[in-house]
């Protein structure tokens, strides 16, 4: 009875995909059994395989034409580029000194700006502390006959003005 | 059939186990050293250390990198930038691991890096001359009779397929390796270098027969 035709197509192709690797030995032994017991019956297969094996035997044949010809070694030309290579300031050493520059600068930035800042803190702090100029003594004169007696009769709302020449005191 | 490489990377001596006779016994020249102690060595700033390395993988990197960009002179401009990568990276080496899929695989990945540039290599490969002054290919010519027209043609249709495939062509069938190392030279899994390679050599099947039916 013959087989069906589906099971015979994809087995087929199974085992085309297969006989690439049984003509150039690496195939797994369990598939390989499986392959030839194939080939065994099926003739298009069969020729397939020959087809392969021969043209990858041709391919294996042309290994043994020499490659290469010149024999002179790479090492001197590489050996020159390794030695000019030592000479010149490798990348990581350029890296580390732009980082080097540039934190300094920062620090350096940083630093004015604390400068800058302390001293304007110290100018206002001194302004603020700074004595007013005293009134002329005619305006001073003025003021105290204008006002009235606070020394003997201090309002509750200006305690701490005990003296009209009081140098803290702010107007 | 197989290549040096295969040679050179399964007598890698920093194997797990396989400790290297001259570091048993105390032997100081750098030839005859394990791959880990020259990359200390040349870590530590030992140049004949580094230069032993080169020597010991460059004419393996060379071949398998002019089978990938097809001029002898463009792979050796790019196997001196892959040890040059290798030298700045050194640092960066693990040493209990194998240097030598390290090494290809930063190679290849230059040389893949290479094809996919806008240039296309297959439409030069055709008007190239080899060193002896030859043609690089003739695509119409008949079936090859030498080797060296066998590896020609060959060549010829490597161009033509996309440089993923490509370059599992050239490390599994081409320069010997396992598929285990061409695994860790391209950084995929090994079920997925299997399947690669057997699309590649569908490929290569394919377009072997169609240039052998089509005389153009």
């Amino acid at each position: 009875m013959p087989r069906p035709r589906i099971w015979f197509s994809t087995s087929c192709r199974w085992i085309q995909s297969r006989l690439p690797l049984l003509v150039g030995d690496d195939l797994l032994s369990a598939d390989r059994r499986r392959v030839e017991r194939h080939l065994i019956h099926c003739v298009d297969c069969r020729a397939r395989g020959q087809a392969l094996d021969h043209a990858i035997s041709r391919l294996r044949e042309s290994s043994l034409v020499p490659a290469i010809s010149n024999s002179s070694s790479i090492w001197p030309g590489l050996e020159r580029q390794i030695q000019a290579s030592r000479h010149e300031p490798s990348r990581s050493v350029w890296g580390i000194a732009i980082v080097g520059l540039a934190a300094s600068l920062f620090l350096c930035l940083g630093l004015w700006f604390v400068a800058q800042s302390n001293s304007r803190r110290d100018s206002v702090v001194e302004n603020s502390s700074k004595p007013r100029p005293a009134l002329p003594p005619e305006e001073t004169a003025g003021l105290a006959s204008a006002r009235p007696d606070r020394s003997t009769s201090p309002t509750p709302k200006d305690p701490g003005a005990s003296s009209s020449s009081d140098p803290q005191r702010s107007y | 059939m197989r290549s040096g490489l295969r040679h050179d990377l399964d007598m890698a001596p920093d194997e797990p186990g396989r400790r290297p006779e001259n570091e048993r016994i105390g032997i100081d020249r750098p030839e005859e050293m394990g791959d880990a102690r020259l990359v200390e060595l040349a870590r530590s700033g030992d140049d004949s250390a580094f230069a032993a390395l080169v020597v010991r993988y460059e004419r393996s990197l060379i071949r398998v990198l002019t089978r990938l960009v097809h001029d002898e002179e463009l792979a050796r401009d790019l196997a001196q930038e892959t040890f040059w990568r290798v030298y700045r990276r050194l640092h960066r080496f693990d040493t209990s691991r194998r240097f030598g899929p390290w090494l290809f695989r930063i190679g290849v990945n230059l040389g893949v890096d290479h094809l996919r540039k806008p240039e296309l290599p297959s439409l030069r490969s055709l008007d190239r001359r080899n060193v002896d002054g030859s043609r690089a290919i003739e695509p119409s010519s008949p079936d090859p009779r030498t080797r060296v027209d066998l590896a020609q043609e060959v060549q010829y249709i490597l161009d033509r397929i996309p440089p993923a495939y490509r370059t599992i062509l050239v490390l599994r069938d081409l320069e010997g390796f396992s598929s285990a190392e061409v695994a860790a030279i391209v950084g995929r899994r090994e079920a997925t270098i299997r399947w690669r390679l057997s699309k590649a050599r569908d490929l290569f099947r394919e377009l072997w027969d169609r240039r052998r039916t089509d005389p153009r």
